[in-house]
């Protein structure tokens, strides 16, 4: 059986099979243990690290790597130094390793176990590392104790197993079962896991106000520490939550944070129904060690949700206050240019291809010919469209023309008759409802009778949509461009452009301009303000224009300083030559 | 007696209130008004299509037993049926069959309607744009007519390739030519004019909806206060 074949038990020292859970000798868990390879490469390690030690101390020297791994102690070839040359080397070493030779110098050996073990194995070992390997022993020594302490309470031979074991397995083991240093010497606490040993500590430490059994006999505390572990596991799982909730694109990680809260809390709960302290203490540290992994992933989630800009800071008080003075600024000016300038006559039409068109086309319509309006707006467009077609209807009832109206949408119906009443026509004008839309005129257009429509319940709306063709005008009344382009392209194409005429918002004209470019509509009006050659006097926004144009207005000033406050802000935020913002 | 058209006014200027409230944010009253905006419109819209469409359109011709409205008005019926089952979980598929057939009509009628009406005619009125007849005048070249015609060709043209290059750059890190590149920066400048007069557009008829509510607050409060 090779090396890298079994474990050795922690417990009692004994080899196991590397498939091993639980130690076939004294039945403890093997979950935690590394396996004999790995134990050769740390007391490389460990020898490495004394080697390092003694170089620093720069008049030790390591004469060879250690052979055994029993040996801790490498042979020394060169003396061991005074002590007065300690004091004065301790300039060139770690503080920390300083304030351990000093402690471990001022207290000694406790027990004495280990400086006569380490003496009973003094063949291997000179006189001079003697300076060195007595604060060693003495600290792995407390190590050894607050370990053995704990496992006596479990296992129910100690004494007996301990004696079977070499001291240097004993080492060993005390120094593979904590990988790392800082789980022996702060065992509770995320904080205290992640932090490490500062001056004011290694104070403290030197002037004995250090808190011993917190750190070298936590068996001791574990109910304590049990208790305070499950509190921390709770907060840690808590801002593990939020840090989650806040960071949805933080997938794996946050996986692995809620994994690791998950797993502390299932520690937790644990820990709280042991009654074994010993137990507990191994519980504690595993617990503490995924707090501290939550946390960290929980660090690295929240740096990873940082946005890559420094966002600005809203001011939503502010901001309001500023919507607020725009709104009653508006507001002001248009209650002022209406008030002051409601006899203010109409403006001159401005030249518009489009309307001219549309004039001239409505001109040339001869007495009693048939006209059918196509009404596809909404009630909230319905003003400006009124104040459009009014004078549209006046000339077409000047001209006597056979009107009639059809709804595509169910509102048509009493706006049409709102319409009818605002020209004055004729109640008895025809207007109904025409279901299905673009799809029904299409029908209509393409001379199909839709379904339903039979000789003896033929109705005025069936006979007004097939008879589409015979009308020798139709407009189509719109405040939705889309629509109006479906009208065109679907119903258009069958029809004769000059029989299409346009009626719509200004919002549209952009969109409908190329329609009448290419002929493919007699004319287009869009609005009441550029509908050429008609006064809107008389039309209920008409006297309203005053405050059109002040509204205009204002809508520019706020486009021009919007468009200064941009750039202002941006010539804020370019960056000088030498890099500054 | 109680004047009815006046109770309408004030209903209507409060429901206007509160629909204007929303210039402070969303709140309750607007969603008030919003909530009866919708059941008052659903509610209409449902009475009318009964009234005018489904009792004429579709009960009567099945009355009659017979004939060419009949067979037609069985078929609507049976989709109508088939639309139903929508509400039933287990032949809910069945709906797809009318949906189908009614999203593939639309489709269909789209394309043809796009090509006919405003592919083809619109890339024949650039091109009429440059006939002879339109661009002399008097027998003199009618130089403002040209500048036009060859504005409008350059704006078609820069339009495309502004599409062309983010379509090229959204699937494949290819790069155009330096003359692809600067044209749809001159594509980018025709676009934006575009939605520029677009946006002016809207908020003019916006603005039109505005006056039109004050005067009408106005006409209110003159009629109701008597002077």
């Amino acid at each position: 059986m090779s090396a890298e074949d079994y474990i050795i038990c922690p417990h009692c020292g004994k080899e196991n099979l590397i498939q091993a859970t639980r130690c076939i000798y004294c039945k403890e868990s093997l979950d935690l243990i590394p396996k004999a390879a790995d134990l050769a490469t740390s007391d490389e390690d460990l020898s490495e690290m004394l080697s390092a030690m003694a170089e620093e101390d720069g008049d030790v020297e390591m004469a060879a790597p250690v052979a055994d791994a029993g040996s801790l102690m490498p042979a020394a070839s060169n003396p061991q130094p005074t002590p007065s040359e300690e004091v004065g080397g301790s300039n060139e070493i770690p503080s920390w390793l300083a304030h351990v030779r000093q402690r471990a110098q001022t207290e000694g050996d406790a027990q004495g176990l280990y400086n006569r073990e380490s003496e009973s194995n003094s063949s291997q070992k000179l006189p001079g590392r003697e300076s060195l390997d007595q604060p060693f022993n003495s600290w792995v020594g407390r190590i050894h104790d607050s370990r053995t302490t704990s496992d006596s309470s479990e296992v129910g031979t100690p004494e007996e197993k301990a004696d079977e074991m070499p001291v240097w397995l004993k080492r060993v083991r005390d120094l593979q079962l904590q990988p790392d240093e800082n789980t022996v010497q702060k065992p509770t606490g995320v904080e205290a896991w992640k932090q490490e040993w500062s001056e004011e500590d290694l104070e403290r430490l030197k002037n004995g106000e250090f808190d011993e059994k917190a750190i070298l006999q936590p068996n001791l505390l574990a109910q304590d520490s049990a208790a305070e572990t499950e509190t921390a596991a709770e907060d840690v799982q808590n801002e593990a939550e939020k840090a989650g909730q806040k960071l949805a694109g933080a997938g794996p990680l946050e996986d692995s944070a809620e994994a690791n809260v998950a797993a502390s809390e299932n520690l937790a709960v644990a820990v709280g129904e042991s009654t074994d302290a010993s137990e507990a203490v191994a519980e504690q540290q595993a617990i503490g060690q995924h707090e501290a992994q939550a946390e960290i992933l929980k660090e690295i989630v929240a740096a990873e949700s940082l946005p890559r800009y420094k966002r600005t800071e809203e001011k939503p008080r502010k901001t309001d206050i500023w919507r607020w003075i725009g709104i009653l600024f508006l507001l002001a000016i248009l209650v002022a240019f209406y008030l002051l300038f409601l006899k203010r006559p109409a403006p001159a039409p401005l030249a518009n291809a489009a309307g001219t068109a549309f004039w001239n086309r409505l001109d040339s319509v001869q007495t009693s010919t048939k006209v059918l309006m196509v009404l596809d707006y909404q009630p909230a467009t319905a003003d400006e469209i009124h104040a459009t077609l009014q004078p549209v209807m006046a000339r077409l009832k000047t001209q006597n023309v056979q009107l009639s109206l059809v709804a595509l949408w169910p509102d048509g119906l009493w706006l049409g008759r709102e319409l009818l009443e605002e020209t004055a026509l004729p109640p008895t004008t025809e207007l109904n409802f025409l279901p299905g839309g673009s799809l029904a005129v299409l029908a209509s257009a393409a001379g199909l009778q839709p379904a339903g429509s039979t000789p003896e319940n033929k109705t005025s709306l069936i006979s007004n949509s097939v008879a589409l063709r015979e009308n020798e005008l139709i407009l189509y009344v719109t405040d939705n461009p889309e629509s109006a382009k479906t009208w065109i392209e679907q119903v258009g194409s069958f029809l004769q452009p000059v029989q299409s005429l346009v009626v719509s918002t200004q919002a549209s004209q952009v969109m409908l301009q190329p329609y009448y470019e290419s002929s493919q509509i007699a004319g287009l009006s869009t609005s009441p303000y550029r509908a050429d050659g008609v006064l809107l006097a008389s039309s209920p926004t008409g006297a309203a224009i005053p405050a059109f144009e002040a509204g205009m207005g204002v809508m520019a000033g706020f486009l021009v300083l919007s468009f200064f406050g941009r750039l202002l802000n941006t010539y804020k935020k370019k960056p000088s030559e030498d890099g500054k913002i | 007696m109680i004047n009815l058209d006046l109770i309408a006014g004030i209903l209507g200027l409060l429901l206007t209130v509160m629909v204007f409230s929303y210039l402070a944010g969303d709140n309750l009253f607007f969603r008030l008004a919003m909530h009866l905006l919708i059941g008052v419109g659903a509610g209409y819209a449902a009475a009318l299509l009964i009234q005018l469409v489904l009792i004429p359109h579709l009960v009567q011709p099945l009355l009659l037993g017979s004939g060419n409205a009949f067979y037609l008005s069985l078929a609507v019926c049976l989709f109508t049926l088939l639309l139903l089952t929508v509400f039933l979980g287990r032949f809910n598929h069945l709906a797809r069959l009318p949906l189908a057939f009614q999203i593939g009509l639309i489709a269909a009628v789209s394309i043809f309607g796009l090509a006919r009406g405003t592919l083809a005619p619109q890339m024949l009125a650039i091109v009429n744009r440059f006939s002879p007849e339109l661009l002399y005048k008097d027998n003199l070249p009618d130089w403002m007519a040209l500048v036009k015609a060859a504005a409008m060709l350059l704006g078609v043209i820069a339009v495309l390739l502004y599409f062309d290059h983010h379509v090229s750059h959204g699937q494949s890190n290819a790069k155009l030519a330096p003359l692809s590149e600067n044209a749809s920066g001159v594509g980018r400048i025709f676009i934006g004019i575009t939605f520029g007069a677009i946006f002016a557009g809207v908020f003019a008829t916006a603005l039109l909806a505005l006056i039109g509510r004050i005067a009408w607050i106005q006409n209110l409060l003159i009629v109701w206060l008597g002077y």
